[in-house]
C-alpha cells in the first residue's frame, strides 16, 4: 500500500512557517489527521497543525540533534485521543532544498518512538515527516505492516500541488495532446495522467464532463450513476444513440470514453452515492465532479468530499419558468475545496427537499406531497456544455498549477450574457466543512462513519472496468444467464 | 452502528426530557425512531397524555425533524385540528402532527425542537 498525505493550503503555510524559518535551524510540529485506507493507496487527511514551541524541541540526549520533549508528545497523544485522529510528527532539514530524507538518527528515533505512539493512539497509523524547502519525505507506521515511505503530500489550495521526497522527473509526451501541452507543459500532462477523477452522474452534464476529461488525458476516471438512458435523454447525453435507450448511463459513457481514447482507464459503477458502500468506491479520488440534481446526491457528495478531502466541482443548469411565463435560466459551478464554504453552507441543499427525498413513498403521501414523475424542468445540451466546460477548465488550471485564485462559485446567466461570481460565507460550526464542531466529519476519513444510508443501493452491483472486449462479453453473458 | 451525530441527537432528547422514558429504534435506512413516553398535555386534548415520536433521518440535522407522531385517535376539543391528520405508517395507524418551521442546527437541537412541540400542544 502506498501512503499519501493531504493538507489544506492554509495548514501547509502554517506548517512551513513554523518549520522553515530564517534562523536556518531545525523545528518541529505535530499534525493530526484522519485516515482513508485504500486497496492500493491510503491517505492521511490533515485536520490540524500544532507547531512545537522551541522550548519543547530540545537538544537530544540520544545522540541525535534535537528531540521533542515527552511532555509535548503526551499532550499531542491526548489531543489525538480526544479528536479521534492519528499523530504525525514533522521536522525540518533546512538547506536540503528539493531533496528531503531522514537521517540515520531520525530513522532510529522513529523505530524507538512509533510502536509506542501506535499503542498510545489505539493502533492508529503514526507518521513522521521531514521537510526540505521544497520537498518532503515521510515514513508511515501501521500495526499490520512494515513502515512505508510517503509517496507524496498533496496541498489543496487554488492549485493541487504535490510535495515529494525528490522532484518527479517522469516525462511523457503524447503527440495527440501536443497542442494542449503548449498551454500547461509536459509536467501538466503528466499530472493529469496521474490523477483519478470521479464523475457522479453521467447524464446531460456528466457525459460532457467525461468527454472533455478523456480528451484532456486524465489517467483514471470513475463514473457512478444508477439511472438508465431514456428517449428524452438523447438530446443531451453525449455519445448516446437511439440504440442505447434502456441501457445504464454508465455503460453508455464507458463505451463513449473508450472510443475517444482506450488508454484512459474508466471504471463504471452502477451505484448511488447516497449509500455508504457506493460512496466508499469514490473516496480515494483526487478530484470529484457532481452532475446530478437531487438534494440527497448533493448532500452525499458534500459529506464524502469533505470527510475524505477530495476537491471537486458541482455543476448544474436550471431553466425555470416563473408565474408570469418568463424563464429564468442560469448555469452554476460550485467549487468544493478545502477551506471554502461547503454546499451546505452555501444553502445549495434545500432542507425540505432533502427531507422529502429521505422519506418513504408512504410518508410522502401522508404529508400530501404529490409524486408526479411527469413534471420535468427544461434541460438543454448547450447549458450543460457551458457548465461542464467551465468546470473542466477550472479543474485543468487547478490540476496543472495555472490557477491564480481559489475557484469559488460562479453563475452564468445566458439571457443577460453575464457571468457572476457568488460570495458564500462559511458557517463556523458547520458539521461538514468546519473543524470547530466536535461532531464535524471534515478530514476524518475512515475514522468517522459516513452519514449516509447504510449498505449499497438495492439491486445495483454492476461494475464495468478497463477490461478487454472479450472479457466484457463473457461478463455480459454471465449476467444475462443469471437473468 | 448508529451514526454519532444521531446518537448525540438522541442523547439531547433524553437531556431535554428528564423523568420521561425515551426509546430509540434504528431503522434499516440509517434513521432512528425516537419516542418520548407519557407526555402530559393541557386540558382539551384526548387522551391527556401521549407518546410523542419523530423519525430522525440519517441526514439530520441537514434535513429537519418532521413530522411528529402520536397514537391514532388524538383529538383537540373533541374535533378536528388542522395540524392533526390520521395516517398509516408502516402498517400502524397514527396521528400525524404537522408543525413545520425552519430548523437551524446552529441554534436549535432535536431535544429543543421536541420541547417546542410539547409547548405548542400545551398552549392550545
Amino acid at each position: 500500500v502506498r501512503w499519501r498525505a493531504v493538507i489544506g493550503s492554509s495548514d501547509m503555510q502554517k506548517l512551513l512557517r513554523s518549520l522553515l524559518r530564517a534562523d536556518f535551524d531545525e523545528h518541529a510540529a505535530f499534525l493530526f489527521a484522519g485516515v482513508s485506507r485504500g486497496a492500493s493507496t491510503s491517505r492521511l487527511l490533515v485536520r490540524e497543525v500544532w507547531p512545537v514551541a522551541d522550548g519543547e524541541f530540545i537538544a537530544s540526549d540520544r545522540g541525535a540533534y534535537r528531540q521533542v520533549t515527552p511532555r509535548a508528545v503526551v499532550r499531542a497523544v491526548r489531543h489525538a485521543e480526544e479528536t479521534d485522529t492519528c499523530v504525525i510528527w514533522a521536522h525540518s532539514h533546512p538547506g536540503s532544498g528539493n531533496h528531503a530524507g531522514f537521517s540515520a538518527d531520525d530513522l532510529a528515533s522513529n523505530a524507538r518512538a512509533h510502536p509506542m505512539l501506535m499503542e498510545l493512539t489505539g493502533d492508529k497509523p503514526v507518521g513522521a515527516l521531514v521537510f526540505g524547502e521544497r520537498a518532503v519525505a515521510g515514513e508511515i507506521w501501521t500495526p499490520d505492516a512494515k513502515p512505508a515511505p510517503l509517496e507524496l503530500m498533496r496541498v489543496l489550495g487554488p492549485n493541487l500541488t504535490d510535495w515529494r521526497p525528490t522532484p518527479n522527473g517522469d516525462g511523457l509526451f503524447d503527440d495527440r495532446r501536443a497542442r494542449q501541452i503548449l498551454l500547461f507543459g509536459e509536467a501538466g500532462q503528466v499530472r493529469l495522467r496521474e490523477l483519478t477523477v470521479v464523475i457522479v452522474g453521467v447524464g446531460g452534464g456528466g457525459s460532457v464532463l467525461l468527454q472533455q476529461l478523456v480528451h484532456l488525458g486524465v489517467g483514471t476516471i470513475i463514473l457512478i450513476d444508477h439511472d438508465r438512458v431514456s428517449r428524452s435523454n438523447l438530446s443531451r447525453i453525449v455519445g448516446a444513440t437511439a440504440a442505447d435507450v434502456g441501457r445504464l448511463k454508465v455503460d453508455v459513457a464507458y463505451d463513449h470514453a473508450r472510443r475517444i481514447d482506450p488508454d484512459v482507464k474508466v471504471v463504471a459503477i452502477a451505484g448511488d452515492i447516497t449509500y455508504v458502500d457506493d460512496a466508499m468506491t469514490v473516496k480515494d479520488a483526487d478530484f470529484a465532479f457532481l452532475a446530478t440534481d437531487t438534494a440527497s446526491a448533493r448532500h452525499a457528495y458534500d459529506v464524502v468530499c469533505h470527510q475524505y478531502m477530495i476537491p471537486g466541482i458541482q455543476i448544474g443548469a436550471k431553466a425555470t419558468p416563473d408565474a408570469d411565463g418568463d424563464v429564468e435560466v442560469h448555469v452554476m459551478n460550485r467549487a468544493v475545496m478545502l477551506g471554502e464554504p461547503c454546499l451546505h453552507c452555501a444553502n445549495c441543499i434545500p432542507a425540505d427537499e432533502l427531507r422529502r427525498e429521505q422519506q418513504t413513498a408512504e410518508e410522502r403521501r401522508a404529508q400530501a406531497y404529490v409524486d408526479d414523475p411527469g413534471v420535468e424542468e427544461p434541460s438543454v445540451i448547450t447549458l450543460n456544455t457551458v457548465a461542464a466546460g467551465m468546470a473542466v477548465t477550472e479543474f485543468m488550471v487547478v490540476a496543472t498549477g495555472l490557477a491564480q485564485e481559489p475557484s469559488g462559485h460562479h453563475a452564468y446567466y445566458p439571457l443577460d450574457h453575464e457571468l457572476r461570481r457568488r460570495t458564500v460565507l462559511r458557517r463556523e460550526k458547520c458539521q461538514y466543512c468546519g473543524t470547530v464542531n466536535q461532531l464535524s466529519s471534515a478530514a476524518r476519513g475512515d475514522l468517522w462513519p459516513l452519514q449516509l444510508k447504510p449498505g449499497a443501493s438495492p439491486g445495483l452491483s454492476h461494475t464495468t472496468s478497463h477490461a478487454p472486449w472479450w472479457r466484457r462479453l463473457v461478463d455480459w453473458c454471465s449476467r444475462a444467464s443469471r437473468g | 452502528m448508529r451514526h454519532p451525530v444521531l446518537q448525540a441527537a438522541v442523547d439531547d432528547v433524553r437531556d431535554a426530557f428528564p423523568g420521561h422514558e425515551v426509546t430509540d429504534d434504528d431503522l434499516s435506512d440509517g434513521s432512528v425512531w425516537v419516542t418520548i413516553k407519557d407526555l402530559r398535555l393541557s386540558d382539551g386534548w384526548s387522551p391527556s397524555a401521549i407518546d410523542l415520536s419523530v423519525k430522525v433521518p440519517i441526514t439530520f440535522p441537514s434535513s429537519p425533524p418532521y413530522p411528529y407522531y402520536a397514537a391514532a385517535g388524538l383529538t383537540w376539543n373533541g374535533g378536528q385540528c388542522p395540524a392533526l391528520q390520521s395516517v398509516e405508517i408502516e402498517g400502524t395507524k397514527r396521528t400525524q402532527i404537522s408543525l413545520l418551521k425552519p430548523y437551524d442546527p446552529d441554534v436549535e437541537t432535536l431535544g429543543g425542537r421536541l420541547v417546542a412541540v410539547r409547548h405548542w400542544m400545551r398552549s392550545q
